[in-house]
């Protein structure tokens, strides 16, 4: 079949010894990311993005690297759930209810060997979805016109507002600030200036990477900097990392939680390939559903071990999921896949039917390090996982000095530029505000990246339809998008799908 | 009232960017939207959103007390004068200043924080400078 030959292809890019080692360096980059509280997959993309630049690797190995590091903080999550019910990043939230009791009965090593099982099992079977399913994508996509992709976009913004925040009003205005902020600059149609008021500096636009960077990884700073105070007295330093005795559960145990694997890995690939949803959804309803179905002796919340497989299969699926509607349409299902998107439009590559037509190489030669980077972090995460438990030991005092330097070597080895950095600094304390404000900062990347797509398919589309807005409404595949917007805003409302806030429970 | 604010001061944005688009120079070729079309959308939804956050506010923030906002705000001064002593100090020097800032404010003792400094500094210095062949900002000494 004609998948499997390109997948040979891919293995012989990411079997290089370059690629390979890049997907070991993610894999471990990402563990430690993705396990560290306060630290998820997004700052840890964010921040290697400029480096992976600056450093001048191809496209398939940037991609290697930084999807090795997004896979890697999916498994790394529950690490610090479990151990010290501190969810590691926001999709390892669900894995606290079921993990920290297991942690109190002394099970801690069984918890954190069955979700390794279940992270495999879930991003193996995504994978796996991936190759099968955006191929498919793909040759729909063909179909596309810039009136389609134009309304593919507002679908992901509001499939995002359903999910991310509860205040939706606020996710409309932080798509509507992310959006802004890509106008800015001379636009490429007409090639007058727009928003720059004269600053020479300003005429390239703000790089999305410096967004991305300023509003992820430095306005973290600021929140551990506001908070190091309460930090030394409550949550990573001064808590014992529990005792890692027995890593092996008993084959029996491992059976009880094969169904809430399979269901959950379902689920949370669904939620993932839904634009804008990503993996947090994905943890959320793979928990919900299995307790809905497995609650019958009411041990769920109590150290039921279908608790903590069945959201960790949800989340790596829902991670890879992402990963489709990505690489096939190029609209991002989740922050993380935003950041990934934004790098490969700097290269120059734009992702959708064209990336599999053009670069093969980049698809198939990710998917293959995907596969290989899984086998990795099963290694990583079980027999290993006593290290990076170690990881939590480690102080902010030592952590925040290299998350900042690194930060600005990758942008300044960008760009060159200290203007950029100053930028790069305002962008920081504006992440920070809007922490403060309850404005949710994956749809202001997002519309800093997809806002210039956005206006060029609109343009594009505007000027085959002569002007004519009704166009828009015109095929069916818009009506069907309109129809999921429309219904992606609305019910939820109905079912009252809120995910809990992880700022009440982390900070 | 904290929904209160922040929409009166995004509509004060918003109207902002509305003035800012009304004065794009046009130019003498375009297409049918032009280069004002985009923006005017965006401000539509940026002003009603503001709008509705004025009248049905929600959200109380919780802002932290004033030595805290100090810290932050002297973290991002301190931000800033990396960026601009960075050309002239060099890489290392500038960035053994940042994280020993850095590590002393979140709780290390001054000296260790130093020497800590001192220690990532030149690390990531030569791991990215010779190693990985990345170019740094060097002072008139070459480091």
């Amino acid at each position: 079949m004609d998948v499997f030959s390109h997948l040979v292809d891919g293995f012989a890019v990411a079997l290089t010894f370059q690629n390979i080692g890049l997907a070991i360096i993610g894999c471990v980059l990402g563990t430690v990311f993705g396990a560290l509280p306060g630290l998820g997959p997004a700052n840890g993309v964010a921040i290697l993005i400029p480096l992976s630049f600056a450093l001048g690797l191809s496209p398939a190995s940037s991609m290697i690297l930084l999807c090795s590091v997004y896979y890697g903080a999916m498994y790394g999550g529950r690490i610090s759930s479990i151990l010290l019910n501190i969810p590691g990043d926001e999709p390892a939230l669900m894995t606290t209810i079921d993990g920290y009791p297991m942690t109190l009965k002394g099970r801690a090593g069984e918890a954190l060997t069955l979700t390794g099982i279940a992270s495999f099992y879930g991003a193996i079977f995504a994978t796996i979805g991936l190759v099968f399913l955006a191929p498919q994508l793909v040759d729909i996509a063909l179909l596309f016109r810039p009136h389609e992709y134009f309304v593919l976009f507002v679908m992901a913004f509001a499939t995002l507002g359903s999910a991310s925040s509860d205040n939706k009003v606020k996710t409309i205005l932080a798509s509507a600030i992310g959006i802004a902020i890509s106008t800015i600059g001379i636009d490429n149609q007409t090639g007058v200036p727009r928003f720059s008021f004269g600053e020479v500096h300003l005429y390239d636009g703000i790089d999305f990477l410096i967004v991305i960077v300023g509003l992820f990884a430095v306005s973290e700073i600021f929140i551990f900097i506001e908070n190091k105070d309460d930090q030394n007295k409550g949550s990573i330093v001064q808590k014992n990392t529990p005792q890692i005795t027995n890593i092996i559960p008993s084959g029996k145990v491992i059976l009880k939680t094969v169904p809430s694997m399979i269901r959950g890995g379902f689920l949370g690939f669904v939620a993932g390939i839904l634009p804008g949803a990503g993996a947090s959804l994905g943890s959320f309803i793979a928990y919900t559903f299995e307790k809905k179905i497995s609650n019958k002796n009411d041990t769920f919340g109590k150290g039921d071990e279908r608790g903590v497989t069945a959201p960790e299969a949800g989340n790596n699926a829902a991670a890879g999921g992402a990963l489709v509607p990505m690489l096939a349409l190029g609209v991002p299902g989740s922050g993380t896949t935003a950041v990934l998107l934004a790098m490969l439009l700097t290269m120059n590559i734009t992702p959708g039917p064209l990336l599999f037509e053009k670069n093969p190489d980049v698809v198939w030669g990710l998917i293959a390090s995907l596969f290989i980077g899984n086998f990795v972090l099963l290694i990583l995460n079980i027999p290993m996982v006593r290290i990076f438990a170690k990881v939590l030991l480690l102080p902010p005092k030592f952590l925040m000095p290299i998350i900042i330097a690194v930060s600005f070597v990758g942008v300044y080895g960008l760009t060159g530029s200290t203007f950029d950095l100053m930028m790069l600094t305002i962008l920081g304390l504006l992440g920070w505000i809007f922490r403060k404000l309850d404005i949710p900062l994956v749809p202001v990347v997002m519309g800093s990246v997809l806002g210039n797509l956005m206006e060029v398919n609109l343009r594009r589309a505007m000027t085959i339809s002569n002007g004519n807005w009704m166009d828009l409404f015109s095929s069916n595949v818009c009506i069907v998008l309109w129809l999921i917007i429309f219904f992606a805003f609305i019910l939820p409302m109905f079912f009252n799908l809120k995910l809990p806030s992880l700022k009440k429970n982390s900070r | 009232m904290t929904d209160r604010i922040l929409g009166i001061i995004t509509l004060l944005i918003s109207i902002f960017y509305i003035y800012a688009t009304s004065i794009i120079q046009l130019s003498f070729i375009s297409d049918v939207i032009g280069p004002k079309g985009f923006p005017y959308i965006i401000a539509f939804f940026l002003f009603s959103s503001s709008i509705w956050l004025i009248f049905f506010p929600k959200f109380q923030a919780i802002w932290p007390k004033g030595k805290k906002i100090i810290e932050v705000l002297v973290t991002a001064a301190i931000f800033f004068l990396y960026a601009s002593v960075l050309p002239h100090l060099g890489f290392v020097v500038s960035t053994i200043l940042l994280t020993t800032y850095i590590s002393w404010r979140m709780g290390a003792a001054i000296l260790i924080a130093f020497i800590y400094g001192v220690i990532i500094s030149i690390t990531i210095f030569v791991l990215f400078n010779y190693v990985l062949g990345l170019s740094l900002a060097k002072n008139y000494l070459g480091f």
